[in-house]
Order: structure tokens, then sequence, then C-alpha cells
């Protein structure tokens, strides 16, 4: 500790003396937020009577599978929570685009496409990019039964959206690019203000990823740099009612063949330096799944079981190319609360706290502590390995920020956001 | 106990083991000059555009493709790397047009080689590598206010499938 603290000592007198400034930015920054994503998933089952392809079966809530067994309610919503415990950094968040994974299917044969799409010279796959909302959240889940992966949020419909960009049509992709994982961004040219700490997204779709055919395909699909994905994630019905339903993937059809614990690999752009944090607590929750490090940014992340068990964590840090060099500088916290104080230090408004000790705790650790890349990003490859920390954990905030250092200069050019997970148990 | 010193002991046990990066970059390369005459229509004003081939600002109906490459351009949908598209669906230059975004682990995307029109008449470009890219005006509803932006839309395979790096590993 001591070592931390003159470390701590030693930094913050070379940084505050030097000079802080927030460099120019031309236009908008995309930096990602949450990606989390699924195993690859191959299609090898089709449907006995459509021939459509399958992703997920029996993932999907009961009353789908009544109607289509493997497509989507044209209208459907698939939500997803984005970790609580985030982005309190006392600012707007600014919101700067969207993305998703989709993968089209040859399963589904190219002369029925060419049906449904007349006047289309070029066969293909009709695929489409769902309509992207943000929600307000509604209360924590303890008070309707937990998701397999944990707490978290369900969407709040009796509010307006926060943010809604309407569905994107796309040609049809070339056939060579059936049943391949194709990730579709949309950037904007301006920065969506999001005032809330907490928010749930979702996607809606038309039905299926066939865009005229309601009922004909299956979910969107996994990211294989993420490779599974626990997420807080489900569907929201068609109608006002908009009934929501967990995904659970005790409740996956056995002896599928196909590859399970799928989640859609999707998220958003933020203009401010980021963090996707991710850890396996959440996955360690599902008996099927303990101990397969799956890795990948899931939204049980918010709620940790380290008081008990033993688990792991990480993020990756995104900026822009202009911070190539800097230093990810690490800042870290515990408190009986999450930090709200947005305390000016450096420049800047930290959410951490810069006089907690423990500010300094993961300095020099090379899971946490490094250069920014020429892709603008501090990606580390492994996590980071607690123990149990005992029942005196429980009940604790865990915190972390970084700030964007010049190492030649002591120039800080920013932080992302601060991340938090409660240790629940 | 202060909750701080509480964990402080516990927490004491991070472990790491080195970090690495999981991406790869690549230039961006440039767009080939474009072999296709232009035709009859009648070319807009710009020296830039006018060495542009004619089927850049013709009107195709939806669901047609038209083979095409495209000349460098200073301007219009940035790639990433100096590399810009024209702008596609009326979009001017002047209002903004936010770069694509693109798995970094992916190489930028191949010269265009073919316009292409959805069935619900947005124009895209075509790329080699079978990405697709877009710009248009779209609305998008900000607490529950409507406005129009311009946006930018891009398609690719995944890293692997074009035979570049392994999945991520941890």
């Amino acid at each position: 500790m001591i070592e931390h603290r003159a470390l701590f000592a030693s930094m913050t007198a070379a940084v505050v003396s030097a000079t802080f400034a927030t460099p120019l930015r031309a236009q908008n920054n995309y930096n990602e937020v949450m990606r989390f994503g699924a195993r690859d998933l191959v299609q090898t089952k089709v449907h006995p009577v459509t021939n459509f392809a399958l992703e997920v079966p029996g993932a999907q809530p009961q009353g789908f599978m009544t109607v289509s067994t493997t497509g989507v309610p044209a209208g459907t919503l698939t939500w997803i929570w984005y970790p609580s415990p985030l982005n309190r950094r006392l600012k707007d968040r600014l919101v700067t685009g969207h993305m998703i994974a989709v993968r089209p299917s040859t399963a589904t044969s190219l002369a029925d496409y060419s049906k449904t799409h007349s006047g289309q010279t070029i066969a293909g796959v009709p695929i489409y990019i769902p309509k992207f909302s943000i929600w307000t959240p509604k209360a924590r889940a303890p008070k309707v039964p937990k998701p397999p992966f944990g707490d978290g949020f369900e969407p709040d419909f009796s509010k307006s959206a926060l943010l809604t960009y309407n569905t994107v049509h796309t040609p049809l992709v070339q056939s060579s690019q059936a049943d391949k994982a194709l990730l579709w961004s949309v950037t904007y040219n301006t920065k969506v203000k999001i005032s809330t700490n907490e928010m749930v997204f979702s996607y809606e779709w038309r039905g299926g990823e066939h865009y005229n055919k309601p009922l004909s395909q299956s979910l969107p699909t996994g990211w294989s740099e993420s490779v599974f994905a626990p997420a807080h994630w489900g569907w929201a019905e068609p109608g006002t009612g908009r009934k929501i339903t967990y995904f659970d993937p005790s409740k996956i059809l056995p002896g599928s063949g196909l590859t399970i614990y799928s989640s859609p690999m999707g998220g958003y752009f933020e203009d401010q330096a980021t963090i996707c944090f991710h850890s396996d607590w959440g996955e360690n929750r599902e008996p099927a799944l303990a101990g397969t490090v799956y890795p990948s940014y899931n939204v049980g992340s918010g709620l940790a079981d380290l008081g008990t068990r033993a688990g792991g964590f990480g993020w990756d840090m995104f900026t822009n190319s202009a911070n190539t060099g800097k230093r990810a500088l690490p800042l870290f916290n515990a408190s009986i609360t999450p930090c709200n104080l947005a305390t000016p230090f450096l420049g800047q408004t930290l959410e951490i706290d810069p006089a907690d000790p423990l500010i300094a705790l993961l300095w020099g650790n090379s899971l946490a502590d490094g250069l920014i890349s020429s892709l603008g990003a501090f990606l580390p490859n492994k996590r980071i390995s607690v123990p149990a920390l005992g029942p005196t954990s429980i009940g604790l905030w865990v915190g972390l920020e970084f700030g964007l250092v010049d190492t030649t200069t002591g120039i800080a050019a920013g932080t992302t956001q601060a991340t938090w997970f409660y240790i629940e148990k | 106990m202060r909750p701080v010193t509480r964990v402080i002991a516990m927490l004491a046990a991070l472990a790491g083991v080195g970090f690495g990066v999981w991406w790869v970059t690549g230039k961006p390369p440039r767009s080939d000059r474009s072999e296709v005459q232009p035709g009859q229509v009648a070319q807009p004003s710009g020296d830039e555009k006018a060495e542009l081939p004619i089927e850049v600002f013709t009107k195709y109906s939806p669901g047609s493709r038209v083979a095409l490459r495209l000349p460098r351009v200073e301007s219009g949908i940035p790639l990433g790397g100096g590399v810009f598209l024209p702008p596609l669906n009326g979009v001017k230059v002047e209002d903004g047009i936010p770069p694509i975004k693109r798995d970094p682990r992916l190489p930028p995307p191949g010269p265009v080689v073919a316009k292409q029109v959805d069935l619900q008449g947005q124009e895209w470009w075509i790329h080699a590598d079978g990405s697709q890219t877009s710009c248009s005006y779209a609305s998008i509803t900000e607490a529950g206010v409507d406005r129009v932006i311009v946006s930018t839309q891009h398609g690719a395979a995944r890293a692997e499938e074009h035979g570049q790096l392994p999945a991520k590993k941890r």
C-alpha cells in the first residue's frame, strides 16, 4: 500500500504540474461502449416445415415459438440492459451511433427471396439494420424472477424513448456473404444527449432478419471476437403491453446441434472515451457455464459475486487515434456508494474520488495500465484475477476510470466515464 | 472500519499477466481510377465531380445494380486514412458526413465495384470485398423531438470471414 501511495503521490505531482488540455476535435468520435456477443453461431438446423434457418431454437419465448418456432414476430423488440453502474460522470452521454451483427442465411433458398423481392436483379439475402432505441430503465429486477445472469434493468415502455433511429434498409447482401456474420454500423453527424445514468437499448425486428417475410428468420448473430456473453437481455412482445420475457438458456432445446447460449452482438458509440467492462461472474452463475471462461462484455458484470467466489474482470478502453501513445492511467476506488462527486482533478471532472488511497492500486499492472495503441484503444487481452474477497467486501462498490495522460509532457487529454460494479454476495 | 480499508488487503491480490493488442490495422487503399466512360446525362458542376462517372449521379430504380469504378475524391463519405467516397442519396458534404465505423481488425474496404439501390430506393456503394456503404439524411428522435441528421451506414463481414486474424482470445 505504501508503494501505491508513493506512486500515486509522484504521479499526481507530475500530472498536476503539467498543463491539462483537451485536443480540438473536428468531428464526432465513435468509441464503442458495449460489445457483447455470442459464440459463433452455425446454422445447422432448419425448420421442418418452413425450411428456414434456426439459430437459437427454444431460447425464444414460448409465445413466439407457437406462432413461428423460429422467427421473431414483426414488431418484437430485443432489448439489452446496459450495465447499470456505468456513466455517473455527471455529464450527458453523447451517443454518436449504433451497431449490430446479423447473420443472413442460405438455409432459406435464394429463389424464395427473389420472389419476395420483385425487381431485385441480383440474388442475395435480404437483411436490414433494425430500429434502434434507447430507453429509460425500470426499477432493478429483484422484484421479478432473476434472469440467468443476475439482476438488471428492463426498458420502461411507459415513457418515450430517449433516442430512436429507424430501420435502415440495405441491398440484398451478396450470396457469398450468406452464413457469415455481418457487422452493421450507423454513425451520426450529431451527438445525442442521454442524461440518465442507466439506460436500456433495444432493436426492433420487422420479423427476423428477413424484412419482407415475418416469422421467416431468426435472431441476430454473435461476433466471435466476443466469444460468449451472458448478457441480460430478452424480448418485448409486440403491442402496447410489450410483455417482457428474459432470455433463458436453460430452455434451449437440447440436442439441437447448435451452439447455444447466444446473445446478440450489439452496442452503440459515444463521443467520449469509453470502457467496455467485462467479467466472469455472470457466466459463473450459470452452472453449465461455470469455469468455461467464455469472455465477452456482459451485463452480469454490474453485480459481482466476489464476496463469496473468486472472479476476474477486465476492460477495453476506447478513445480516438489522436490519443495514440498516451498512457491509459487506471484510477481505482472502492466505496459504500458509487461515487457521485464529480471531483475536479487534473483539469478534468473525475467520477473516481482522487482522495481514495486505492486510486493507484492498478498502476503498473499490465492488464490495467498501458499505452493507447494506434487504434486509439487500450485492449488488454486478459482479465485480472481476484480471489474471493470475503464477507466484508459485500455491499461495496468498486469503480474504475481511466485518465488519458501524455507520458512525456504529463498533459492529460481526458478521462473515460467510470465503471462501477457492486459486490452483491 | 472504513470501507476502503476493508478491501485494500483483498484487492491487493489483483494479478496481472500482461496485455496485448488484438486488433490490427492496415493502410487504406485508394479507390481505383474509373474506367467507366461518362454517359449522356448532364454532368454536375465542379472540377471534382466532372471526373466522376455518370453513374454516380444517375438515379436508378430500386433493385438496380450498376457496375462502376470510382476515381479518388477529396471529400464525401470518410472511409478513414484520408479516403472518401462520393456522397449518395442527395447528401451534401457541407452538412457533415460521419465516417464509416468498421471492425478495425478488417482491412479498409476495398475499391467500389458497383452502385446498388435497395428496394426502398436508397443508394449504396458496393465494395470489392462485398461490404456496403451509404449515407443519407435520417430522422432521429431525441427525447421525443424529431431531428434530421446525416448518418453513414456500413456493413461488412467479420474479420475471420475475410481470412484475417482469428477470434480474440483471452
